[in-house]
């Protein structure tokens, strides 16, 4: 080969060496990012009938879903697991400490820990609606585990049955899907006060324009009278109702 | 602003929580005077709305004889004192306390909490507001 | 050789295409605003309703009224009784009582509106490139966005308005407009078209925050309003499974009875 002229060296650096600096590539995400706006629809939902233990009685049920109905009455927060299915969409960011679960209505965000690996202890920590979160990837999946729930604060009912207590531990597994169009998330839930077997239930979130913009909260008031009357009263029968149907 | 020691044998401190409501009256207290009290308590709450607690004051030599008694300790809400450093093993039934504080106008036995002194002589807040001996610029 | 060299930069050129240098563009955000914080009082006030009182008075325009203290203050001084309690108090019974009741849902608190004027409870930064996230324990999230978008138009006034941002060096820049009329800190004033800048700066150990706040509206003031807030890191929480930060929750039951007491005590027995 013949040796290049100093000239041709000169074009090549100038021309090359840029190049170069854009054929370094950025460094590959180590972790997918679920940052996004999310919504579940109809058909978001995969779940089953929970196994409960017998001392979770007909009447416990009840007591529970008096609470809950207390909670909402109340305008109370209402915590884990409302907040993941609040009927408004979520507004989810992950930050480099701790990926943040935000609803578009009357409830505390929840944060997902992934600077720690270590929950809080119990002799400071007080329980709370959201409990307390800690997260970690496994490969393209994150892991959150939730301990530290409060028992009789916001709406306890875990869908497929049972609720969640002090006792209760949540994991759950986020995965995007379609090529990050879905988010996936896969709760468990264990209690040996409540389930017999672990209850693990799926939803598919769907993603959201970017540009979309979450709205303001839906007026609670706690306070207004009629609004108590609506919720603490069920609607008499219609009287027409109770006519017997022509057989015609 | 003149702090005056009170000799509290036995602090009763009850947490009570106080409401988280967005309006917060501090109008019965004397917010401009700063009064120390030392005791122990006699009933801890740390709750919401606001962590309230009990100081038994014992008559002793140099406290004043009218102070001698009950005093009701209003702190904030669990997490504006979390923020201070407070947490729910900070005090317990029985612990000796001493504090700071403002009282109630009106001469009964309440108190706005400014702060505690723990025994190494720093201070828990109650509040993110502080005296001007105790400020970082 | 010439030939080579022209294949190869070809080459380079289509290989090059899908791949950029590894650098940070202007817009991303700058982590280190991201974590907790809680205000601090750096010039000795001694009282929470203090706070308010070293905010300098807004300068409004002929004919505007002030808002008569509102924002700052967390305690309302001389607040008339509402309902005196006929009865005494038994000792241990708290009798700080409150004006409102919590409502998780009401204006007060929700919809980021604190966040437009903090006070003691801590506050929370979680930055990602599209969003940063302002939540407060105390209530309410507030988002800025990075993503480049425009105020919508047209925009229901909200009580802490849309916000949009950018970062100038290591300072995130906000600028909000489309709240609700109320009151701003100092006596202001705000209508849905005053606009508001925020700038958060770091200090250089990353330890300390300061929030300046320009509110401006040609229909409200004569010159642009300015105040500053000041942060510092949250202290971690020491616990047995070690010190740590993070976000607590404010639980607060309007259902309650003890938050429905009147706002004058009862008197106290005195043992």
């Amino acid at each position: 080969m013949r040796r290049l002229s100093a000239h041709t060296y000169l074009i090549a650096c100038l021309t090359v060496l840029p190049m170069s600096a854009r054929l370094y590539p950025q460094e590959p995400s180590a972790t997918p990012d679920i940052s996004g706006f999310w919504e579940l629809s109809f058909d978001s939902r995969s779940v089953p009938r929970a196994s409960l233990l017998p001392t979770v009685t007909r009447a416990r049920i009840d007591a529970r879903a008096k609470k809950d109905a207390y909670a909402v009455r109340w305008c109370n927060l209402l915590g884990v697991p409302f907040v993941m299915d609040p009927g408004r969409p979520l507004d989810i960011r992950q930050g480099t400490s701790a990926i943040i679960i935000v609803p578009e209505n009357s409830s505390a965000p929840r944060y997902l820990y992934t600077n720690r690996s270590a929950h809080i202890s119990e002799d400071v920590f007080d329980p709370s609606t959201n409990g307390d979160s800690i997260a970690h990837w496994e490969g393209d999946t994150l892991v959150v585990d939730t301990v530290g729930f409060h028992g009789d604060r916001g709406i306890t009912a875990i869908p497929g049955g049972g609720y969640r207590t002090d006792k209760s531990r949540l994991v759950e597994r986020y995965r995007l899907l379609k090529e990050g169009s879905i988010l996936s998330v896969t709760f468990t839930w264990t209690d040996p006060t409540v389930f017999r077997t672990p209850h693990s239930y799926e939803f598919r979130y769907q993603r959201l324009p970017a540009t979309y913009e979450p709205r303001q909260w839906l007026s609670c008031d706690p306070f207004d009278q009629d609004r108590a009357k609506f919720l603490e009263s069920p609607p008499a029968p219609s009287k027409s109702a109770s006519r017997t149907v022509s057989k015609e | 602003m003149r702090i005056r020691r009170i000799g509290i044998a036995i602090v009763g401190v009850a947490l009570a929580s106080v409401s988280l409501g967005a309006h917060h009256s501090f109008a019965m207290f004397d917010m401009e005077r700063n009064v120390e009290y030392s005791g122990v308590i006699t009933e801890w709450k740390w709750q919401n709305p606001h962590v309230h607690f009990n100081v038994l004051v014992k008559p002793a030599a140099g406290i004043d004889p009218k102070t001698a008694g009950t005093w009701d300790v209003e702190g904030g809400s669990i997490n504006i004192m979390s923020r201070q450093g407070w947490t729910r093993a900070s005090y317990k039934v029985g612990d000796p306390v001493r504090l700071v504080g403002h009282p109630m106008k009106d001469g009964s036995k309440g108190i706005s909490l400014f702060y505690a002194i723990r025994p190494d002589g720093s201070r828990l807040y109650h509040d993110i507001a502080r005296p001007k001996d105790d400020v970082k610029k | 050789m010439r030939g080579s060299l022209v294949v190869l930069f070809t080459a380079v050129q289509m290989v090059g295409a899908p791949l950029y240098i590894h650098a940070q563009s202007p817009g991303a955000p700058q982590p280190h605003l991201e974590g907790d914080w809680v205000r601090v009082d750096p010039d000795g006030v001694n009282s929470f309703d203090g706070l308010s009182a070293v905010v300098p008075p807004a300068q409004l325009l002929p004919g505007v009224s002030a808002a008569a203290g509102r924002g700052g203050g967390r305690g309302r001084r001389g607040a008339p009784p509402t309902d005196p309690s006929a009865g005494p108090n038994p000792e241990g019974v708290p009798y700080i009582v409150v004006a409102q009741p919590c409502a998780g849902g009401g204006p007060g608190r929700s919809n980021g509106a604190l966040l437009v004027n903090p006070d003691s409870g801590g506050v929370h930064f979680i930055e990602q490139k599209d969003e940063v996230i302002f939540a407060g324990e105390r209530g309410g999230v507030r988002h800025i966005y990075l993503d480049g978008r425009v105020h919508p138009n047209p925009w229901t006034p909200t009580p802490a308005g849309h916000s949009v941002g950018h970062y100038d060096g290591n300072t995130l820049v906000a600028e909000t407009i489309g709240f609700m009329p109320g009151g701003v800190p100092g006596g202001g004033v705000r209508s849905p078209q005053t606009r508001l800048v925020e700038r958060f700066v770091m200090s250089p150990d990353g330890g300390r925050l300061t929030i300046t706040y320009t509110w401006d509206d040609p229909k409200i003031y004569q010159k642009p309003h300015e105040y500053r807030y000041y942060f510092e890191r949250a202290p971690k929480i020491e616990s047995k499974a070690g010190k740590f930060s993070y976000a607590l929750e404010e639980w607060c039951d309007a259902g309650d009875p003890i938050e429905q007491q009147p706002i004058v005590p009862p008197k106290q027995i005195i043992k």
